[in-house]
């Protein structure tokens, strides 16, 4: 099975080649053996790769892991395999990267707009920023009024599912 | 005892700061909070809690009236403000005082003096402290443009009522003064409450020094030595160490003797800091006095081996200084890195997150100070620093290699911090070599992005990672050989 994760940004291919007698794991087609510690929840972990430990500590935020090991922090993400190699342009939604409140709202549900278009404009910290969508669409839902707050990761604006880029697996 | 009882009016890591100390004083101890902080560590810490209301987190905690209250209800004998909030508002020690209270700190006279930037500036100037060629605001706005013309270019334009780095504005040229001096002001206004601003002489590569004293209120004052607080963003220190890197002996006894004679004409009462810029000629203003315990104060605790939050409530109970001057001396080298919820990747923004994992290495001669639990969580209602590393080492060298090595094996996960990018400033050869002054961080920004790790690395921490994924463990560990054999199994 493949499995398609991002670190920092970039998209990798990993598979599990086998299991026995050795865990052989693939990574952009660079293969490597595998010796787990056995089953460790969040926290502190080490495996094996090729014969040498590997010490780390990890935590588990949704679909992504944040892994400290050598002194600096990493972020993988697990992309969903049913969308394969999604990208940016497939995007539905607009979230929010920082928390903060609406100031201007600049489109309605049912609107058509352009990739680039701007949504809606936010403020947090003391900056504004106008929002873009990802994509030529529709607006299926917008559901924060000018002044309203919202937390990180909350979903501003969800398009209609439409024409995308590629075709997706059912 | 000194004090029966103590409120801490302060929250987060100062307020453990202080509450530990008045433990070991055996002192009995009140703290304050906002309902979104009940359970937080300060307020375990302490013997009470008072809870405090406010709009906000922030404005509860500069409600005078309520904490005031809430010290003569819980029958406390005195207050600490710690740093940032009250501590530096006059009226505050004022109110204290009037309720029969003792504020461990300055007088109120002393605060409102050293508070105003213009009047401590003067004050400096009349009392032999070098200040930096400047021109005071008068009604005539084209005199104040002309006189800061004479001074030169670049210069600094500065809110009277600001400080702590808030409120300044480079400006290069004659033909971006006006614009610079109507935007400071109405922003001086705006977050000060006043529009008074004033125009300083820039020096270029400024290294920001600073000495602590301490205070007997009747003139006496002893220093213990200087800090350099030159890694800065946005005025904003990110770390500081003591003593400052290479400094020549000689200046640093005239840097130390002039903090001296400012807070003895000012017959300084408790600790303080005396604020100097130096610049690459050896020459040093006076920038500014903070009548408060800094952030920063622990690495001149390593290398003076005083407890400053005792020492403050010693003095404020008038027992007086101490030590004497001569008892005091330089032991070794501290250096604080100052640990931030923000990202270095996107401009340093705040971050906000629950802390899921952390740990801190044991060691003697690292001080972690945070008010930081596992499981918490972090969020916009306070100030985005989250604990402070402090090492010790035997010279500088040593303090920096600790501080890195320190800074490996801790680990705080949930919450994207800073902490990489501090190990990195650290390991910076310039950072290593001393060379600092106020633009460090922004003239080495590009050899400050994190290194491309190799792909052997990579490949390690993928795996790693992903073997925290139940779709990946399923597959590794848990999924029956009838399902396994679907699928582009290899073997």
């Amino acid at each position: 099975m493949t499995f398609t994760l991002t670190l920092d940004g970039q998209h990798h291919v990993l598979r599990i080649l086998a299991r026995r007698p050795h865990l052989v794991v693939e990574i952009d087609g660079r293969s490597h053996i595998v010796a787990v510690a056995g089953e460790k929840g969040d926290g502190a972990g080490q495996i094996c790769v090729d014969g040498q430990d590997f010490d780390f500590f990890r935590v588990a935020q949704g679909q992504t892991q944040v892994l400290r090991a050598g002194g600096a922090t990493f972020n993988v993400t697990l992309l969903d395999p049913r969308a394969g190699q999604t990208s940016e342009h497939t995007q539905d939604e607009i979230t929010a990267s920082m928390p903060g409140a609406v100031i201007s709202v600049a489109k309605t549900v049912g609107d058509r707009v352009g990739k680039g278009e701007v949504v809606l404009t936010i403020e947090s910290m003391k900056l504004q920023t106008a929002l873009v969508s990802p994509r030529d669409g529709v607006i299926a839902h917008l559901g924060h009024r000018e002044g309203a707050t919202f937390e990180r990761g909350e979903v501003l604006v969800r398009l209609e599912p439409g024409e995308q880029e590629g075709a997706r697996d059912a | 005892m000194p004090f029966k009882k103590v409120l801490v009016a302060n929250r987060g890591e100062i307020a453990c700061r202080v509450l530990r100390t008045l433990a070991q004083m055996d002192i009995a101890s009140v703290a304050i909070h906002h309902p979104v902080e009940e359970r937080a560590r300060h307020v375990r810490m302490a013997d009470e809690a008072v809870e405090i209301l406010g709009d906000t987190p922030v404005a509860a905690h500069l409600d005078i009236a309520q904490i005031v209250a809430a010290a003569l209800a819980a029958g406390a004998d005195a207050i600490h403000p710690g740093y940032g909030f009250l501590s530096e508002n006059a009226h505050f020690a004022a109110a204290v005082a009037e309720a029969g209270l003792v504020f461990i700190g300055p007088d109120a006279d002393t605060i409102a003096l050293m508070g105003d930037k213009i009047s401590a500036r003067n004050f400096a100037q009349a009392n032999g402290v070098a200040v930096a060629p400047s021109v005071m605001p008068t009604a005539d706005l084209n005199e104040f443009v002309a006189g800061a013309e004479e001074i030169g270019f670049p210069l600094l334009i500065k809110a009277a009522a600001g400080g702590g780095g808030k409120g300044m504005s480079i400006v290069r040229s004659a033909g971006e003064l006006s614009a610079a001096i109507q935007v400071a002001s109405s922003e001086a206004q705006r977050y000060f409450g006043s529009g008074r601003i004033y125009a300083e002489a820039y020096v270029e590569r400024p290294r920001h020094i600073e000495v602590q004293v301490l205070g007997d209120g009747a003139g006496n004052v002893i220093h213990l030595f200087e800090r350099e607080c030159s890694v800065q963003r946005r005025f904003q220190k990110v770390i500081e160490e003591a003593p400052a890197a290479n400094l020549e002996s000689d200046l640093r006894d005239a840097i130390c003797a002039s903090a001296v004679r400012l807070a003895g004409a000012a017959k300084y009462k408790n600790a303080g800091t005396v604020e100097f810029i130096l610049g690459a000629d050896g020459r040093f203003f006076f920038l500014e006095m903070n009548t408060r315990l800094q952030v920063e104060h622990p690495v001149t605790e390593m290398i003076t081996g005083l407890d400053l939050v005792r020492a403050q409530i010693e003095i404020a109970a008038g027992r007086g200084l101490p030590r004497a001057q001569s008892e005091i001396s330089i032991d070794g080298h501290a250096i604080e890195c100052r640990l931030c919820a923000e990202d270095p990747h996107h401009d340093f923004l705040p971050e906000t997150g629950v802390v899921q994992y952390l740990r801190v290495p044991e060691v003697d001669w690292l001080r972690f100070e945070s008010a930081l639990d596992q499981g918490q969580k972090i969020t916009a209602d306070f100030d985005p620093m989250l604990a402070k590393l402090v090492v010790h080492g035997p010279d500088r060298d040593a303090a920096v290699d600790r501080s890195i090595a320190a800074i490996h094996a801790f680990a705080l996960l949930g919450v994207t911090t800073n902490v990489d990018y501090l190990a990195r400033v650290l390991d910076h050869q310039a950072f290593r070599a001393g060379d600092l002054h106020t633009g460090f961080l922004g003239d080495h920004a590009a050899s400050l992005q994190p290194a491309a790790l190799p792909e052997q690395e990579q490949d390690r921490l993928m795996i790693a990672a992903a073997l925290g994924f139940r779709e990946v463990r399923d597959l590794v560990f848990g999924v029956p050989d009838l399902q396994a054999s679907i699928g582009s199994w290899i073997n």
